[in-house]
Formats: structure tokens, C-alpha cells, sequence
């Protein structure tokens, strides 16, 4: 009770003097995410040790298990990770060893620390994780995993990542820890659909027909994705709903071309941009997700691409050049209520919007150059925000479900490969690295 | 204990600034503030369930270590004095642990009053942050600030706030070139809670004042979607009749002629008899 409650009031704190801090600095106001990225929670991360004797197996665990929680928590964005060169030298194994007198020395200072323990036997490995709050000494969090298959070690401090981001941010965010992004992957002459831990580890293949596969759209729990696919000499698009505990649907749609889907965030409707029977300019239809009750949304000679729901599936923001060339749209999901929200020329792609509701991020090729970069636009202001600059290409953003990172495409490494950034363009984390890879999704959480 | 101290020096400093000169910024900033102060009170109240259930337990098996006491004392037939006061020492204890429990349990409720009021306060703020300062000689709040704010409300669902918000800039604002957004944008909030005759109230207003307006054939087109939602259908073909006939260029009266065509109704017919 009483952590839940300095955890509030920290919060609270942390909410109120960051508007005080802009009452006084009006020079700041940027992107702001919530609660800010003020890493002000000094959080001290000692290295697990083995619980008994050391052997090989535990070594191995333990590398993989600090390795993996100091990452998440890093990247998470809401602390400040203390070195650990300042840490007090005696090993903690379990909280009678903490003297917590050291952690609060002014050289430190550290608001909360994480420690525990590990043991590997031919059977299992015991996991044992605190956090305690080291002001007042008590304990935040304490958890035993017991995984028989080593091969789990990274899902288990993922987990407690996650726990830990949910305990100290108040129940503001899940954490992404254990989130995954789909991605099209270029392998020989196909292009095939990938899915990946957020930190690039455990890449595996969703499909491998051997044909083109791109777009990948996540349903909100992860149960499904949506793609688009051209089997090799079919000469024509289908629209793929794969369920990712087996079996897939083909939706039914009026014409050979079908791009982009995007699932509504309940995931009784699909959205994506096809050509009627009659016309030659893709326009958006929405329709159940096995094809049914099919709506034309847009019905314009312009080409209307790419459609984003808003979080209250009232929305689409979409790519329409009916003005002249591609700037981003937003139109109501019954089809009226057209407004353009981006109008700066050059040519716009791919908007995505937060799951806040207030941001749209898109990529966007300035008149006068070759390569796009990542912005957002603020919905109700129409005020814009550049996050990626330099002289590569970024492309295809798309939000995290926590609604503070967002993941890309960028050539900066010299390939195509997906990379992972806060929402205020910093924090940035290559996720991919082989081959050629494209148009990321970040997942929701399984069973939203 | 520093931590409380910041705190409580930013509340101050937070309560004691004059003039409240509301930014748009401040505004949205309030409003995801207060929201998120509601997200953690509802942790904490669960939390609060939770140590009440934990409580309850503790209570029990007080319960339970009383009852066996009793049991003991029964089968204690030799009724020792020093075995007798053993017992009635730990039934003391016992007395005396539910005491110190009642005691935190004051203490967690005392809290959560406190936070209730924090809560309260900030939404105090928000309100009167919305009432705009007459003539105030702070800086005046922008019309498009308020209206931002209420149209961030309706984008993230939470219409509530958004229909307050609405009102708010329609009752300072009704001249503003943004007031037949806000009306249009308060009915389809409506629309979205069920509350369908402020829905279509909100939309005729916008029909009949601002004839003109960007919003208007889409005031039509909401309105016919709602009267469909209350199953008036024939006033719903009106409007949509209505739609297609005044604005035929609009987008809008596309999709109005199309569900005219579904519903099997002619747009021509009728106004060929009437003349």
C-alpha cells in the first residue's frame, strides 16, 4: 500500500511539475509523452548472482537474464538506469542482504532497486526478482519463475521488465517487453512475413509461399494478422488474414488489387484500399474481416491508400492524392466528414495513429528531396512534429500499444532494416539486421 | 519524506500562480493529468480492495486462532490458572493486532480521502480552467485552444469531457467561425453515448443556423444515421432526401442517394407530385 501510494504521489508529483516546468520554460513544448520522458525515477539495477553453487548452466542464464532486463528497462523510457559502477560492491541474493543506507548515499541516490537471483539445474531454472523502494526500504515487487526450457530465459526478464514498468508507472503502461513486430522480409526473389520479439531476437517466418507478402497488420490481442499477398505468376493481390494459432482466410474483394489492411481496434472490421468493380482508382472499403458487408468509404477519382483507425474506431486517416499529390486524410468510418489533416505538398505515406487518440505519425518527402522522414501531427492543432532527420530514408511508422515508442524502416545502416525509437524521435534501437526488411506493425498485447 | 516535500512545494507553487493564463497545452495537459489521477486511483482503490480482502483473511483466521483457543480451553480439563492465562494474554494479543489493523485501515481510507480531495481539486481547476476569464487581465484564452481541447476529448473517446468542453466554447464562443464544428462535433459525442435526441438536436442546430457551413451536409447525413438508430425511418429518408437535394455536390449526398437506392426509396418521385 504505502509503494502504491509514494508511487502515486510520485507521479502525480512528476505530472504537476511537468506543467509547472512549462509555465516557466515555454521553449520546450515538443512532443510531450505521458507521463514525460523525464527518466526521473533513479532506478538501480544490481546483476542477479547464482542462488547457491555456480555452474555452467547458471552462468549462461544469469549473462542472458541481466543482459536482457537491463535492455528492456533501458529502452522502456521511463527511468533513469543508474551505472552500475556506483553501486555498493556486496552481492545481493535476497532482500536481508540490502543495505539500503548505501543506495540512498547521495552519489547514488537511487529511488528504487531491482535485484535476485538465479539457479540452474539439470531440471529447471529458479528465477527469484525483487524491486524494493529504497526510500522507505519496502518491497515493490517480488516474483519466482520456474522455466524447465532455458531457451525462455529472455521471456522471463522480459516479464519482469514489464512488471516493474507497470508497477512504477502506476498502471500507465503494460510495457513493451514482450510485444512483437511483424515486418516484410525480402528472402531471394519473394518477400515473405516476419515476426519478431520487439528487441529483434526470435525472428520467425508467418508465411513462406514463395510469392510477394507485405503490409502486416496486427488484430489488437495478436490473434490475427492481415497482409496482402501476389502468389508467384497469379498476377493479382489477395487480401490474407492468417491466424497465428493456425489457419487463414482469404477476404473477398471486388478487384485484383488490394493494399494496405488495417484491423478497427476491436477487430470485428477491416479496413484497406481496393478498386470497385466499376472504377480504376483504389479507393478505401471497409468490411467484415471474412469479406461481408462491404462499404466504399471514399468513393473519389483520387487514389485513397493506407488507412489508420483512430482508437475509437470513429476515424480513418488515410493517403488520398485527390488534392494533387499524396497528403494525409481523415474521414469518418460511415464515409463522411472528409477533412485533410497534413497539407504541406511533396508527397505523405503511411500515417499510423496513437492509441491517445492525439497523434498521427506519418512519413513524408519534402518537394524538393528523395527521402522521407518520420513526423506527427497533432489531430486537433494540425501542428507537426519531425522525429527523424539526416541522409537516409525513414519510412512506415507505426506505434508501440503503450503509445510511447514507435518502429520504422530506415536505410541508415546501408539496407532496409526496422529500427525502434521513443515517440520523441530518441532512444533509438536497431531491431533488424539481416537481409532487407520493411513496413514494421508493433503487436498489441495478446488478449486485449 | 523529500519526495513529499517536492510535492507538496509544486502543489503550492501550482496553487498559488495567479491568474490561471490557460494554455491550450496546459489544458490537454490537465485533462490527460486528471485522467491518469483517475487511472491511479482506480489501482489504488484496487489495491485497497485487495488489502481489504487481505484483511478479511486476516480476520478470519484471527477467527479461526480464537475459536481453537477456545476449543483448547475446553479441552483443558484440568483448568491450570498458568495455562488460563496464557490464553487470555493471547486473546489480548489478538485484541490488540485488530486494533493496530483497524488503525492502518483508518489510515489507507484517510489516504485514499486525501487523494479523492487532490482529485477533486484538480478537476476544480480544470473547470474553472474552462470558465474563461471575463476580463481578466491575464492573457485571454484563445477560442481555438478551448475548441482544440474539446475536439482531443472527442478523439480519444472520452466523450464526457468532450460534451462538457463543447458547451463550454459554444456558451463563450457562439460567434466563432468554429461554432458549427462544435455543435456537429457535440451531437456526434452525443451519438456516441446513445443520448440520441441531444444527438439530433445538436445536428438540427447545425442545420438550421449555419446553412452554409463546412459542417452542415455532414449534420444531415449524421442526423439521418441517428434517426435510423431510433428506427424513425421515415424521418430518416427525409433527411437523407433532405441531404441530396440541398447539397448534391457533397460527398455526403453520394453516400445519402446510395442508401436512398438500398432502402428502395426514389429521390425524384415525391417532389414531382408536390409540384
Amino acid at each position: 500500500m504505502k509503494a502504491m501510494t509514494r508511487m502515486f504521489i510520485l507521479s502525480l508529483t512528476l505530472a504537476i511539475a511537468s506543467l509547472a516546468g512549462l509555465r516557466g520554460l515555454s521553449q520546450q513544448p515538443d512532443v510531450i509523452i505521458r507521463p514525460r520522458i523525464e527518466q526521473e525515477t533513479r532506478l538501480a539495477v544490481a546483476d542477479f548472482v547464482a542462488r547457491a553453487t555456480a555452474n555452467d548452466a547458471t552462468e549462461t542464464a544469469l549473462k542472458v537474464f541481466n543482459e536482457v532486463l537491463w535492455n528492456d528497462l533501458k529502452f522502456c523510457a521511463f527511468f533513469n538506469l543508474l551505472s552500475k559502477n556506483f553501486y555498493p560492491l556486496k552481492t545481493l541474493r535476497s532482500p536481508q542482504d540490502v543495505d539500503f543506507e548505501n543506495w540512498r548515499s547521495s552519489q547514488l541516490d537511487a529511488d528504487f532497486l531491482i535485484f535476485g537471483n538465479l539457479q540452474a539445474d539439470a531440471a529447471a531454472v529458479v528465477v527469484e526478482a525483487y524491486l524494493y523502494d529504497v526510500k522507505t526500504g519496502q518491497q515493490v515487487l517480488g516474483k519466482r519463475y520456474r522455466i524447465e526450457d532455458s531457451r525462455l530465459m529472455r521471456r522471463v526478464a522480459h516479464e519482469f521488465s514489464d512488471q516493474v514498468v507497470y508497477q512504477l508507472s502506476a498502471g500507465t503502461s503494460k510495457g513493451v517487453a514482450r510485444t512483437s513486430i511483424a515486418y516484410t522480409s525480402a528472402r531471394g526473389g519473394s518477400k515473405e512475413i516476419f515476426v519478431t520479439d520487439y528487441d529483434g531476437w526470435n525472428a520467425r517466418s508467418i508465411t513462406a509461399n514463395g510469392g510477394l507478402n507485405k503490409f502486416p497488420d496486427w488484430a489488437r490481442d495478436n490473434s490475427r494478422l492481415a497482409f496482402v499477398t501476389s502468389l508467384q505468376g497469379s498476377g493479382r493481390w489477395e487480401l490474407w488474414i492468417q491466424n497465428l494459432k493456425g489457419g487463414k482466410n482469404v477476404v473477398k474483394v471486388p478487384s485484383s488489387f488490394v493494399s494496405s489492411p488495417s484491423f478497427s481496434p476491436d477487430g470485428n472490421k477491416i479496413a484497406y484500399s481496393t478498386r470497385a468493380e466499376s472504377a480504376n482508382d483504389p479507393d478505401l472499403f471497409i468490411s467484415d474481416p471474412d469479406g461481408g458487408d462491404r462499404r466504399n468509404i471514399t468513393r473519389h477519382p483520387g487514389i485513397d491508400t493506407s488507412p489508420s483507425w483512430s482508437p475509437t474506431g470513429q476515424q480513418i486517416a488515410f493517403i488520398s492524392d485527390r488534392s494533387g499529390t499524396p497528403q494525409v486524410w481523415v474521414v469518418d468510418a460511415d464515409g463522411s466528414n472528409l477533412q485533410r489533416l497534413v497539407n504541406e505538398g511533396g508527397h505523405c505515406d503511411s500515417p499510423n495513429w496513437s492509441r491517445d487518440g492525439r497523434f498521427v505519425a506519418y512519413s513524408w518527402q519534402a518537394p524538393t528531396q528523395w527521402k522521407h522522414d518520420i513526423y506527427l501531427v497533432d489531430v486537433s492543432t494540425g501542428k507537426i512534429f519531425q522525429l527523424t532527420s539526416g541522409n537516409s530514408s525513414n519510412e512506415h511508422p507505426h506505434w508501440s500499444p503503450d503509445g510511447r515508442h514507435i518502429v520504422f524502416q530506415s536505410d541508415r545502416s546501408g539496407s532496409k532494416q526496422i529500427f525502434i525509437m521513443n515517440a520523441d524521435g530518441n532512444n533509438l534501437r536497431q531491431v533488424t539486421a539481416q537481409g532487407s526488411n520493411e513496413g514494421p506493425a508493433w503487436s498489441g498485447y495478446a488478449g486485449e | 519524506m523529500k519526495r513529499y516535500a517536492v510535492f507538496f512545494s509544486v502543489v503550492l507553487l501550482f496553487a498559488s500562480s495567479p491568474a490561471w493564463a490557460g494554455t491550450k497545452e496546459e489544458i490537454i495537459r490537465l485533462q490527460s493529468d486528471v485522467l491518469q489521477l483517475q487511472n491511479q486511483l482506480r489501482v489504488l482503490q484496487k489495491n485497497v480492495e485487495e488489502n481489504g480482502s487481505v484483511l478479511k483473511t486476516l480476520l478470519e483466521q484471527l477467527n479461526d486462532q480464537v475459536a481453537k483457543n477456545q476449543v483448547a480451553l475446553e479441552g483443558m480439563t484440568q483448568g491450570l490458572q498458568a495455562q488460563k492465562a496464557d490464553v487470555g494474554q493471547s486473546l489480548g494479543e489478538v485484541r490488540r493486532d485488530l486494533q493496530n489493523l483497524s488503525v492502518k485501515w483508518d489510515d489507507t481510507n484517510n489516504r485514499i480521502a486525501a487523494i479523492h480531495q487532490k482529485l477533486e481539486e484538480n478537476q476544480m481547476r480544470l473547470s474553472s480552467l474552462r470558465e474563461v476569464p471575463s476580463e481578466s487581465e491575464g492573457a485571454a484564452v484563445e477560442p481555438d485552444q478551448i475548441y482544440n481541447a474539446a475536439y482531443n476529448d472527442y478523439l480519444m473517446g472520452n466523450y464526457d469531457l468532450a460534451i462538457a468542453s463543447f458547451q463550454d466554447f459554444l456558451s463563450n464562443f457562439r460567434d466563432s467561425e468554429l461554432s458549427d464544428n462544435a455543435l456537429y462535433y457535440l451531437g456526434v459525442s452525443f451519438q456516441n453515448q446513445g443520448r440520441y435526441e441531444q444527438a439530433i438536436q445538436a445536428f438540427d442546430q447545425v442545420i438550421n443556423l449555419y446553412p452554409k457551413g463546412d459542417k452542415t451536409p455532414n449534420a444531415h447525413y449524421k442526423k439521418a444515421l441517428t434517426l435510423q438508430q431510433v428506427q424513425k425511418n421515415t424521418e430518416a429518408i427525409e433527411a437523407f432526401k433532405k441531404l441530396a437535394t440541398l447539397y448534391p455536390e457533397s460527398q455526403e449526398a453520394a453516400m445519402a442517394r446510395a442508401e436512398l437506392e438500398k432502402l428502395g426509396v426514389s429521390l425524384e418521385e415525391p417532389a414531382r407530385r408536390r409540384r
